[in-house]
């Protein structure tokens, strides 16, 4: 008997042997002992579930060839099942009791896949002309493992201006590089310098990948606070990494070398002056800068107002009935955290960049990863 | 007007069933039911599971006492289910038994997740109350009932079921409202004494007939919340739950009403206080509801 309480229901799926993605519905687990899930912001996310060594679905479990989806359910507040997690099968992790299987989502199957030998993208646009050349030739493997995931959104991001596209130099290209890498390092790449949040994503829904230029909705309806929704938190708010008087070299007219600093004086008054060196990336965002030499100040400028505000990550365990997951919120989403407590009084706009839940022995526990967005 | 009548000797409710049904509400002894009741021997309300965090200190006498906090409260009831005839005890004991049954609880109270309120009735001098109240706790059952049944013992059964509360407090099974309009935006919430009471939190209904004030404020005389209203129209309602810390509008999250600091929600403490709304443009009423504690 099903009660109307939280819960997480697993469903598999075999494969299609010519897309390697989902086919069609297996079974349903209904005997887990324990199932967890987590979904995350431009890294692959990783769900389990612990089955009994006689469990009846055991054998119907194919390592790398099962696809799995997890659904969240609640009945008792109205909730339909929705789906959290879905991915494909990894490494069943076997003792004499039970088996623990993992499941990696598909995004983990970018790492699988990786560029040519030197492919060069002399000025090019990001996301039009990198990100969705390599997506194309990762799906368009033989045997790819990502033929089943469509192919979304595509978006070039944008410089400090809102309008430029940035675009590489004149030597950009790739070597033999994983393709989650590549395209991770892309996105940072796209975020340089700038306060976009540049992500790319395979959907859990109808699996699908978009590269975007500036994701996330400023939720202002629902907010994370304690006393309130919060049940506990962890918060790290990142001085050791504080910096306010950064150096880098930069070039001049010529191709001479010559020193850029830039510092944060009310931040240095402070905390003290605390110096660093930095590399200008390669691709900065900045944009309408009159000469290279004023640019590379712009970049570094940038970089210390980014370096001196504190990075604060925070996790927090919520209460499930008054956050259930994905509930007019997404990963990327930012909203207002408030927590009084002690020494800590928060009261900022965070984004929410990881969830993960865990049904186990003690009922269904939950936690949202948040981090402070960029400074503008 | 004092009494010596004790909760055992008045009815108790629980998800429709009676227990001590040969009591009257006033606690008086009626013979119709002397042999078809489930009579309530002991009622034990006193274990309250505490959260109290500890700390010793390293390498020196004494410790630091942290936070602590009532979790659980465990309720336990034992007595005899009594029938005139045997087939009719053994109906009873199957109707016992759903009653207090976990899975069935749950099911018919998907949104409590099987939390239902045991009343009972205690008799009190403290004015207003005097001479009795029917109180509750919000109960859900925290094991299967025991039935012990003997060969011998005639047409009666013993009995002990095992409740637990994830909110301890006892609250008063009427429910209080308060309410603040144009004719009086402050006005007296009550709360049993300030020697027997106990923190409660309200929610309150906030109806509007347009824009209101950015700095519509409700306070308990201590603490005060500020919500912005000015993105209100005619016949929106706003509920604000003080416990819980939500805000919604005609049902829906409205969290960003709030402009005060987070810990500002506020409750009504023993003895009761003082409500106000201030800053009232717009707003037809602000009505309290809760249930007041004692310990």
């Amino acid at each position: 008997m099903y009660l109307p309480q939280p819960r997480l229901i697993v469903e598999y799926l075999t494969q299609n042997a010519s897309t390697f993605g989902p086919l069609a519905v297996d079974g349903v687990i209904y005997d887990a002992l324990k199932v967890g899930w987590s979904w995350y912001s431009r890294y692959p996310s990783k769900a389990f579930f612990t089955l009994r060594q006689g469990s009846v679905h055991t054998s119907r479990l194919v390592p790398l060839k099962t696809h799995i989806r997890i659904w969240y359910t609640h009945p008792g507040l109205g909730i339909a099942p929705r789906v959290v997690f879905a991915g494909r099968l990894g490494e069943p992790d076997s003792t004499s009791d039970d088996v623990v299987w993992e499941a990696w989502s598909y995004l983990a199957d970018l790492s699988l896949t990786r560029t040519a030998y030197r492919t060069l993208y002399p000025t090019k646009a990001i996301g039009s002309e990198i990100a969705a050349v390599e997506w194309a030739a990762a799906k368009a493997q033989t045997y790819s493992l990502l033929t089943h995931v469509t192919t979304g959104t595509i978006e070039d991001p944008l410089g400090t201006d809102g309008i430029t596209t940035i675009k590489t130099d004149e030597r950009f290209g790739v070597v033999d590089v994983p393709r989650l890498l590549l395209l991770f390092d892309l996105s940072e790449i796209g975020r340089a310098n700038t306060v976009n949040n540049v992500v790319f994503e395979i959907t859990r829904t109808s699996p699908t990948f978009n590269f975007w230029k500036n994701r996330g909705t400023a939720q202002t309806a629902i907010r994370l606070q304690h006393p309130g929704n919060i049940r506990d938190y962890r918060f790290s708010p990142g001085y050791r990494s504080l910096r306010n008087d950064l150096a880098t070299i930069g070039t001049t007219v010529g191709g001479g070398a010559s020193e850029i600093i830039a510092t944060d004086e009310v931040s240095a008054a402070e905390w003290g002056r605390r110096q660093d060196v930095f590399t200008i990336k390669t691709l900065a965002g900045v944009v309408g800068a009159a000469t290279e030499s004023d640019a590379q100040k712009a970049i570094t400028e940038r970089a210390v107002a980014e370096a001196a505000q504190l990075s604060r990550s925070i996790q927090v365990d919520v209460l499930a009935a008054q956050f259930p997951p994905f509930e007019g919120w997404e990963i990327e989403d930012t909203l207002r955290v408030q927590i009084k407590r002690g020494r800590d009084n928060i009261d900022a706009d965070y984004r929410i960049v990881g969830i993960r839940g865990i049904a186990g022995p003690g009922g269904y526990d939950q936690q949202i990863i948040l981090q402070l967005p960029t400074a503008a | 007007m004092s009494t010596d009548l004790r909760p055992s000797d008045f009815p108790f409710g629980w998800r429709g069933l009676t227990l001590n049904r040969h009591r009257t509400a006033a606690g008086a002894y009626d013979r119709t039911y002397e042999k078809n009741t489930m009579r309530v021997d002991t009622f034990d309300y006193s274990r309250v599971q505490v959260r109290d965090q500890r700390e010793p200190l390293n390498v020196a006498t004494g410790g630091v006492l942290g936070d602590a906090t009532e979790a659980f409260r465990y309720l336990s009831l034992t007595g005899s289910l009594v029938a005139p005839t045997g087939s009719e005890l053994e109906d009873m004991i199957s109707t016992f038994l759903a009653a207090f049954d976990i899975e069935e609880a749950i099911l018919a109270s998907p949104s409590t997740n099987g939390i239902f309120a045991l009343t009972f009735t205690c008799t009190t001098d403290i004015a207003t109350y005097t001479p009795y109240q029917v109180e509750k706790f919000l109960a859900r059952p925290a094991g299967y009932p025991v039935i012990r049944e003997r060969r011998s013992s005639g047409l009666s059964v013993p009995f002990a079921v095992e409740l637990v509360c994830e909110d301890p407090r006892r609250y008063r099974n009427t429910a209080t409202s308060v309410t603040l309009n144009g004719s009086a935006w402050s006005a007296t919430a009550a709360n049993w004494n300030a020697a027997v009471g106990r923190l409660v939190y309200p929610t309150v209904t906030i109806t509007a007939t347009g824009a209101g004030a950015n700095n519509f404020t409700l306070s308990n005389g201590s603490k005060s919340l500020v919500l912005d209203l000015t993105a209100l129209v005619n016949n929106d309602v706003v509920v604000v739950d003080m416990a819980r810390g939500t805000i919604k509008k005609n049902g829906a999250h409205a969290a960003s009403l709030r402009t005060s600091a987070v810990d500002t929600f506020w409750g009504i403490p023993a003895g009761g206080a003082t409500v106000s709304a201030s800053n009232t443009t717009n707003v037809t009423s602000a009505v309290l509801a809760y249930s007041q504690a004692r310990a």
